[in-house]
């Protein structure tokens, strides 16, 4: 369901205990605005009908009805490691600018 | 199925690799067409077309009015294609036909058509810059306006027709070349756009349409060395990226981002327009528009009576298959989209907010498919919580209540973005005050959703960069060339190059500008009348002051004025200020004045200057405080002196203390000069003989520092050497014989002669260090000037020797057998010895300044931050020299 690339899982699980958060995120739907919507994470605690996944402490939930929309997502950690920046990117892109962006964990 | 190919360098092309996509009917779920898809060798490809297409100057070297020719064939042709593309629009983008309908024409033939008359008419393409705003050199600056080059657009999904007439639009009637990339699930207006423009003979290579994935071919439109301007419409965090790739090569960059808008009803609002401008500002497109108010936010006092029935307006609107002539609202543009904006109505839920109708995906009877999704509502929304905060794109709204105004207008602030927003009120005055506080780039008043190619649209915050439509989105599209024209084709008249990089500071360059007519000998004071009609004044404002009223001088000057003058002021200080200049600006507008007549000493006319000026350019004094701005003249000035010294009757500067900063302000402008200055030596013959001999030492003053400034030259030598010849003879003749008319006028003479001397070579660091004993002490201009003279005589010895010696010649020195320099110091020597005759003040304590090292530093800092030490002969190094030259006057 799930694809850690590069030291992604390291920095998720860095910026959530940095606020005090347990080791959580989900996988959403979120428009920055205008259009295209992208993929992104927010910090928050699995409800049962969630598919979840645990890689190093780390837990991922995702709603079953994404899944089958954008099937397995790869995150990528930014290159510059100033930026807690995350590329999500899923074997069925949600759309042309998948990937293009990047986003930070909603706290 | 139809199949659309790549619009490249003037043809329509497959991609290289050979690869298509299928574009779907959003309201159905079916194939419409095949495209080619453009790969990164194609963008590529485009952006050299349009690269050669430019730099040929096919396009970009047009006149706009030719371009604009071609551009109304543009526009001529896709009203043809009208049909074809309304009804393609609305199966690619699931736009309702009622409103595709109306695109081509309404926002692209008649966009075209109206920008590009205003290019080739309006449109400051070249501008004279009239005043430029540097006081030290001349010439001649203008601003050109050039196209960019090659402009890259890449647009959203939702507006795709309308969006490629902007994009292209634009940047066409400007002059440049572009490539446009379209959504990819929306690709089809574009290509057909391009298809009219082959028809009318656009040239090959200026329009280029590549659809594709934005992922891949983002980053080649965006970090292309041959790109030089990226418009980008869509998501803000796409925007974000879009923005840093194009810093690596600093392309100029607009971007219209999202917008999560407030719509604000106030309780006096007529209920059932809001409710339906309400619900038009919200599910217009089914949400799916940038500038959307889908936070409508409800005075209490109605928010009930709102809510019910906006509950009610959206259950009645009608879903349907978008080329339905019936339909309200079509389908989203893809599942994806529903998938994200039912996403974010299980946010709203889990939020707190109330659900009130809508909330799910919805189907169309008769269809199988479709992306369609009901209006939704919610109720009783926090503005912090994300349903109100980030912008859904779909045709959800939440409603919000608010108390005051205020609070609505803090609750519209609060938001990263800020790019539309409306009030529904009957009160218009109570709207605009909230649109005005709203931070966003549009607002309506009982309207929502109108554009217009004359209106500027973009955003504030995270809404945008940028404007487009309007003479500022034509801005956009254009780079901005400041030529300049050396008046003086020589380094050495270039102030900042000779005070930087030259040993020599003298300047090569001067300018005579001396407009002022000049009437004079006995009785002079007589065709003051004769001088308001040529000058066309009807209302004359006298202006003097109490001395000059005691003394029976306005009263003369009054009686020859006869029914022009209107009124008298006469309260003006010595040494006039800001305040002074207010309240006579304040009577000549209240008197309707159209003409200025100046009777006193140089404070009196610096007034009337300051006075004329601010009549005609408005505000207040402070507001006028200029050095080389004005482009047009002042009011119409008359001046009748009283002293003969300070010449200001034919000066370019006017001196106004400014109290608040502690500093003489100076107004220096060629316009300043008066139109006539009348010498009439009876009206100098009242002045009590210390004064005769003070201000005639502010005209030798002149004379000397217009001798040795950096920037003296030999026609105001002339006139400055003669003015110092008339003072030596007359000053003592005057002093002891007030009444003597033919010293009287010769005085007046010199000190004419003087100011126009210093008008055009300036003066320096003795008038610097008189200022300052005028603004810290009170001292009398003319005492000051005549005091520091020689002092700074001596100081500017070596960088002034030749000029220094001639001056001793004119003051009657023997300098048989002296060397230049000794000559030199005689002339200070002679001035020092007239002075004492005339019985002018020659220590500071003479003149009530405190001889502490503590108040004659504070003067010596002081003036060395009067501009005019800067002319000096000898560049001033810093304070202690000043310092120096003040202690010898102990
Ligand atoms: N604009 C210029 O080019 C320029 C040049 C030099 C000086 N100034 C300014 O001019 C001001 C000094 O002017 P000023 O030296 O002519 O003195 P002034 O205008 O300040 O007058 C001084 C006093 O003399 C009285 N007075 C003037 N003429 C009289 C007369 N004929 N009979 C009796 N009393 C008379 C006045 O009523 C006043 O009380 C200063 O503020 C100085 O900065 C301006």
């Amino acid at each position: 369901m799930i694809k850690l690339a590069n030291r992604a899982g390291a920095a998720i699980k860095a910026t959530l205990s940095e606020k005090g958060l347990p080791c959580s995120v989900r996988i959403e739907i979120r428009s920055t605005g205008c259009c295209d919507a992208s993929l992104g994470m927010i910090a928050d605690k699995a409800e049962a009908s969630d598919l979840i996944m645990e890689i190093d402490g780390l837990t991922i939930l995702m709603r079953p009805a994404l899944y089958a929309l954008v099937g397995e997502v790869s995150i990528l950690c930014v290159d510059d490691p100033k930026k807690n920046e995350f590329i999500l990117v899923s074997d069925k892109p949600l759309n042309e600018w998948a990937g293009f962006g990047a986003c930070n964990i909603r706290l | 199925m139809d199949h659309y190919k790549l619009f490249i360098d003037g043809e329509f092309v497959d991609a290289k690799d050979g690869k298509t996509f299928t574009t779907l009917d959003p309201g159905n779920d079916q194939p419409i067409a095949t495209v080619a898809q453009a790969g990164i060798a194609d963008a590529e490809a485009a952006i050299m077309a349009a690269r050669r297409s430019f730099d040929s100057g096919v396009w970009s070297r047009l006149t706009p009015a030719a371009r604009a020719q071609k551009m109304y064939d543009f526009a001529d042709q896709i009203n043809t294609q009208g049909l074809r593309l309304a009804v393609t629009e609305s199966m690619d983008a699931g736009q309702t036909i009622n409103f595709s309908k109306v695109t081509p024409l309404g926002f692209g033939a008649n966009m075209f058509k109206d920008l590009s008359n205003y290019a080739s008419f309006k449109f400051p393409w070249e501008e004279e810059i009239k005043a430029q705003g540097n006081p030290f050199d001349y010439g001649r600056d203008y601003i050109r306006r050039e196209p960019i080059g090659v402009c890259v657009g890449i647009i959203p999904w939702n507006f795709p027709m309308v969006m490629a007439f902007w994009k292209i639009g634009q940047a066409l009637i400007m002059g440049n070349s572009v490539v446009l990339k379209p959504a990819s699930v929306t690709p089809l207006s574009a290509l057909i756009i391009a298809e009219c423009a082959k028809i009318v003979g656009i040239p090959k290579g200026v329009i280029n349409v590549i659809p594709g994935p934005g992922g891949v071919l983002g980053k080649v439109l965006c970090t292309h060395k041959e790109v030089d301007k990226i418009s980008f419409t869509g998501s803000t965090e796409v925007g974000r990226e879009i923005m840093s790739m194009a810093s690596g090569t600093v392309k100029k960059v607009t971007l219209e981002l999202g917008g999560k808008s407030a719509n604000i009803v106030l309780d006096d609002a007529d209920m059932e327009h809001a409710i339906a401008c309400s619900a038009f500002g919200t599910y217009f497109h089914a949400g799916q528009v940038c500038e959307s108010g889908t936070r409508i936010l409800v005075q209490k006092k109605i928010y009930n009576e709102f809510v019910d029935k906006f509950k009610k307006h959206a259950e009645a609107i009608r879903i349907g298959y978008q080329l339905l002539p019936t339909t309200h609202m079509g389908p989203l543009v893809s599942h994806e989209q529903v998938a994200a904006v039912d996403g974010y109505v299980q946010i709203g839920k889990k939020e707190g907010a109330q659900l009130i109708t809508g909330g799910k995906p919805v189907e169309v009877e008769g269809i199988k498919g479709g992306c369609y999704y009901a209006p939704t509502v919610f109720a009783g929304v926090k503005n912090s919580m994300r349903i109100a905060q980030e912008e859904i794109f779909g045709p959800v709204v939440a409603i919000l209540p608010f108390d005051s105004d205020e609070e609505a207008v803090a609750i519209a602030n609060d938001s990263i973005y800020g790019l539309g927003g409306g009030v529904l009120s009957s009160n218009t005055a109570r709207a605009e005050k909230i649109a005005r506080n709203v931070r966003t780039g549009t607002m309506w008043i009982n309207n929502y959703h109108y554009f217009g190619s004359f209106c500027p649209f973009g955003g504030y915050k995270q809404s945008g960069v940028g404007r487009e439509l309007s003479h500022i989105g034509l801005e956009e599209y254009t780079q901005t060339k400041r030529i300049h024209v050396a008046s003086f084709a020589d380094a050495s008249s270039n102030y900042t190059m000779t005070a930087t990089m030259s040993d020599d500071k003298s300047l090569s360059k001067y300018i005579i500008n001396l407009p002022t007519k000049i009437n004079a000998g006995h009785g002079a004071l007589a065709s003051v009348a004769k001088e308001v009609v040529d000058l066309g004044g009807t209302r004359v404002l006298l202006m003097t002051d109490a001395g000059i009223v005691k003394a029976g001088l306005a009263k003369l000057a009054q009686d020859c004025l006869s029914d022009f003058c209107v009124g008298v002021f006469d309260k003006i200080p010595q040494d006039t200020d800001l305040e002074t200049v207010d309240a006579a600006t304040e009577m000549a507008r209240q008197l309707k004045v159209d003409l200025i007549v100046s009777c006193g000493g140089g404070s009196v006319i610096d007034t009337a200057k300051a006075v004329c000026t601010t009549l005609k350019n408005g505000g207040c004094c402070n507001d006028n405080i200029s050095w080389g701005r004005l482009t047009e003249n002042p009011v119409p000035h008359i001046v009748i002196p009283t002293t003969a010294g300070t010449g200001s009757e034919v000066t370019w500067a006017a001196v106004i203390k400014n109290k608040a900063a502690g500093r003489k302000s100076y107004i220096i402008e060629q316009r300043l000069a008066p139109n006539v200055a009348i010498l009439d030596p009876r009206m100098t013959m009242t002045l009590p003989p210390k004064m005769t001999a003070g201000t005639a030492m502010d005209a030798m003053c002149h004379a000397v520092e217009a001798l040795t400034t950096i920037t003296t030259n030999p026609i105001s030598d002339g006139a400055a050497l003669h003015a110092i010849r008339l003072i030596k003879e007359n000053l003592p003749i005057a002093v002891k014989d007030g009444k003597n008319e033919a010293a009287r006028l010769n005085l007046a003479a010199a000190a004419t002669m003087a100011g126009q001397a210093f008008t055009i070579s300036f003066v320096a660091l003795a008038h610097a260090m008189a200022h300052t004993l005028g603004m810290l002490h009170g001292v009398p201009h003319g005492y000051a000037c005549g005091m520091v003279l020689p002092k700074v005589m001596h100081f500017n010895v070596d960088h002034a020797t030749d000029k220094l010696a001639l001056i001793a010649l004119q003051l009657g020195v023997n300098t048989f057998g002296m060397d230049k320099r000794k000559a030199a110091l005689a002339a200070a020597d002679e001035i020092e010895k007239l002075m004492k005759k005339c019985g002018h003040p020659m220590r500071l304590r003479d003149v009530g300044v405190p001889e502490t090292d503590e108040a004659l530093l504070a003067c010596s800092i002081h003036a060395l931050c009067d501009p005019v030490s800067l002319y000096n002969a000898r560049p001033v190094g810093g304070p202690e020299e000043i310092l120096a030259l003040y202690k010898e006057l102990i």
